[in-house]
Parts: structure tokens; C-alpha cells; sequence
């Protein structure tokens, strides 16, 4: 079947199988930055935001996002424009082996929309579908409360 | 090749069309059907045009749209009515983006082992409203007792007619807070100064799936709240277990009364906030 997605503000036309997952039809299109991980929703390593709200990619059909928005960590800065959260998450250290990062800076993403100025608790809770098996998450809370900061100043 | 075929309906009656055809499932948010593979479905009908989004609230009654995300209906509860179970319930459930796609109606449809749906069901008296071939409102013990009424039908609502102003309570055991529940525990109460008026609690994710405590309820409603101190809570909310990765049948019983008597203590005396 196709379908017609909005990808980091571009729209795409692609082919895919009906039973294609988000995930498969990505990384089948030129997104390798969303990771491919449990494959069962449990780590979050392939998280997206879908019409602003974070996903398990791997958890939704590929036909149920067409004509949607799919947001990807490549769609929020550049190498010469980071997004705060993509720096914060550099200074403080909160990257080790950096399979998990990619969608802990979506999710990190999806929470500072909705709240700019979490509580270390709201933290934990947003993240609480992202596995990391490297930092033991203190430097990534340390990470998004640093982005929060930075981000409210901007504003 | 594939031969699955997507349908988007615009209507209930086209959803209807399609969901009376052979082999073909309903898609809310995907999460269940996921699991369970859509290869030998012959159609997936998929329901986020049908307007069956929205949460409505009027004399205590809530209406919740089948195809609302656990998220969306934590969400509105969480700032219309912070102690309502039923948002606190769905805001603890899975994950933040398994939140995001879980449906009311997927999980009414299914329960599955781990539904944080289910107790509050139960204790709620919540409702299923169907439309399609089994057409009509099927209270919740009748809806879990008969799954034939989904066959040819589309949930379209959930009813919950007595839903606000109570005291609550809700706990999922799990080993690590993302983890899926061993067990549920779900506790409404109404006080009138040192009266207990009304006690319902249920236990899910045991051998009977959900569970009411109907003899502590009974013995609870319409006492008086020293009552609770010389009862041997624990006793009275004994749930038989199986075998779970959690912990043996023995030791799930013991949590589980541990929590009921907890929760019951906590909301009517110490006033403590659900895990």
C-alpha cells in the first residue's frame, strides 16, 4: 500500500506493507536515527513523536500514521544548530553509549511542550518508557532540567 | 504479499460494513493487535474518524469515547477531577507513549492480563455501549462474562454512572514503576464525618481476573470508621494467585491484602495518595 507522511516538516510518499510498523517503514526510508530495539514497546529506543505525542514507532501500524506528523530526532537541529535539549544532553554528559538518545531527547521534547518547567518527578514519569542501561539516568534529568532552564530563558 | 486491507471509515455504519465481514478486527491504537499479528486478518478497520474521542462529564455520569488514549482521558480527569480513579488508574498504566496509544475501547475489548482498566471497571460499575449487531449497554460483569457480544459490533463508549466525589485509591504492584502490574488494587470510598457510607474495592490480576471484596465491602458500608481498626482487613481480602515473574501465589496473596488494607487505611484515616 502507500501513504503519504509529513517527516521532519517534509512530506513523503512511500510503499510499504499493511502490516508495516512506523519503525520498519522509516528505517526502510532513510531513517536510521530511530533505533531499533525491543521491538515490543517496552524500551523506547524507537520513540517519534506522532502528531506531537511520543510513540513507540514500533508499537504503530505504518497505515495509521499516513498524513500525520512523525517527528524524529534528525527533524529537531542540525550538527551546526543543535536543539538545547540535543546540547544539554552533550554538556552534561548524559550520552554514553548512545543508542537510547535519539528518543530520550524526543521524549525529553514531547514533555518541555507540555510542561516547561518540570518537576524531577515529571521528569522521571515522561521518561518512563525509555529504557537507558548505560548513565543510570542522572545526568540525562540533569540533561533536560539543564534544557528546561535554557529554553524558559529563551522564551 | 500481504493481502491485509486498511479501511478508514468516516461513519459508524461504514466501520459496521466492515467489522461484519470475515476476519476483520478493529484497529484503536494497535497496541493489542500488534502483539498479536494482523497477518491472518483479512481487514483492519481502523477507527480514528469516528469521532468517538471525547470525554463528557454532566450529574456525575462520565461518558468517555471508545477511542480515546489512556493519555487523553488521564489527562482531562487529572484536571477536572485530580481523585477521580479512574484517571489516576489510566495515568499509571504502562508507559508514557504505550499511554499515548492504548485506547479505552482496545482495552475494553480485549482486557488484557495487564489492563489497569479493569479494576476500575469493576468498582465503578462502569459500562460497555456497543453498536452493531449486539447493539446496547452491557454493564461490566455482563460484557466480561459473554465476549461473543463483539463479534459483528463496535464499542463506542464507556459509562461510568456514578463517577466523581469518592474517595480513592489505586495500586499496581510491579517491580519497577514502567513494568506491567501483578496485580491491581481499587478502592472507592464515601465518608460522613466518622461514617463509613459506601466501600467498594476490587482485586485484579489474581485467578478470578477481577476481583470484588463483597464481605469487607458489606461489613465496611455503613459503619462507623473505628470499625476499620478492629477488623482483621487482611483476612477479609484474601485473592488467590497464580504463579506470576513477580512472585509466588503466596506471596501475591499476602501483597495484595497488605495493599487492600493499606489503601482502605490510607484514604480513611491517614488520607495518604495512591502509588
Amino acid at each position: 500500500m502507500n501513504g503519504s507522511f509529513v517527516v521532519n516538516g517534509r512530506r513523503v510518499e512511500w510503499s510499504f506493507e499493511p502490516e508495516a510498523t512506523l519503525l520498519d517503514v522509516l528505517r526502510a526510508n532513510g531513517h536510521p536515527e530511530v533505533h531499533r530495539g525491543c521491538d515490543e514497546g517496552s524500551c523506547g529506543a524507537c520513540s517519534v513523536l506522532l502528531d506531537g505525542k511520543l510513540v513507540n514507532s514500533c508499537q504503530v501500524f505504518a497505515a495509521s500514521a499516513i498524513d500525520k506528523d512523525v517527528l524524529t530526532v534528525a527533524g529537531m537541529g542540525t550538527i551546526h544548530e543543535p536543539h538545547p535539549l540535543q546540547t544539554a544532553f552533550v554538556e552534561t554528559g548524559a550520552i554514553q553509549c548512545g543508542f537510547c538518545t535519539p528518543a530520550m531527547i524526543l521524549a525529553s521534547l514531547a514533555l518541555l511542550r507540555s510542561n516547561p518547567n518540570p518537576t524531577d518527578e515529571d521528569i522521571r514519569s515522561a521518561l518512563d518508557g525509555n529504557y537507558c542501561r548505560c548513565t543510570g539516568y542522572v545526568k540525562i534529568i540533569e540533561a533536560v532540567r539543564l534544557a528546561s532552564r535554557r529554553m524558559s530563558a529563551h522564551d | 504479499m500481504s493481502t491485509v486491507q486498511w479501511y478508514f471509515p468516516d461513519t459508524i455504519d461504514e466501520a459496521l460494513m466492515y467489522l461484519g465481514r470475515e476476519r476483520v478486527a478493529a484497529h484503536g491504537g494497535g497496541t493489542s493487535l500488534i502483539k498479536n499479528g494482523i497477518s491472518s486478518l483479512k481487514g483492519v478497520v481502523d477507527l480514528s474518524k469516528l469521532g468517538l474521542d471525547s470525554l463528557k462529564i454532566d450529574k456525575g455520569i462520565l461518558e468517555t469515547g471508545a477511542a480515546m488514549s489512556f493519555a487523553e482521558v488521564a489527562e482531562s480527569l487529572a484536571n477536572l477531577y485530580p481523585d477521580c480513579l479512574l484517571g489516576k488508574a489510566l495515568g499509571a498504566a504502562a508507559s508514557t507513549p504505550l499511554r499515548n496509544r492504548i485506547t479505552l475501547g482496545g482495552s475494553a475489548a480485549l482486557f488484557p492480563l495487564w489492563s489497569d482498566l479493569i479494576g476500575p471497571m469493576s468498582v465503578l460499575l462502569g459500562s460497555v455501549c456497543v453498536d452493531g449487531k449486539n447493539a446496547g449497554t452491557y454493564s461490566f460483569s455482563a460484557w466480561l462474562a459473554d465476549r461473543s457480544l463483539l463479534e459483528g459490533s463496535l464499542i463506542t463508549t464507556l459509562l461510568f454512572p456514578d463517577a466523581i466525589d469518592w474517595l480513592s485509591y489505586y495500586h499496581r504492584e510491579t517491580r519497577v514503576g514502567f513494568d506491567y502490574p501483578a496485580f491491581t488494587v481499587s478502592i472507592l470510598a464515601r465518608k460522613n464525618g466518622s461514617s463509613l457510607e459506601k466501600v467498594r474495592i476490587a482485586v485484579a490480576g489474581g485467578l478470578d481476573r477481577v476481583l470484588r471484596l463483597t464481605e469487607l465491602e458489606e461489613t465496611l458500608s455503613g459503619g462507623d470508621l473505628s470499625a476499620l481498626e478492629k477488623l482483621d482487613v487482611k483476612k477479609m481480602a484474601s485473592v488467590k494467585f497464580g504463579r506470576k515473574p513477580a512472585g509466588s501465589p503466596e506471596y501475591l496473596s499476602e501483597m495484595a491484602a497488605l495493599q487492600v488494607e493499606r489503601g482502605l487505611k490510607g484514604i480513611l484515616i491517614e488520607e495518604v495518595k495512591s502509588r
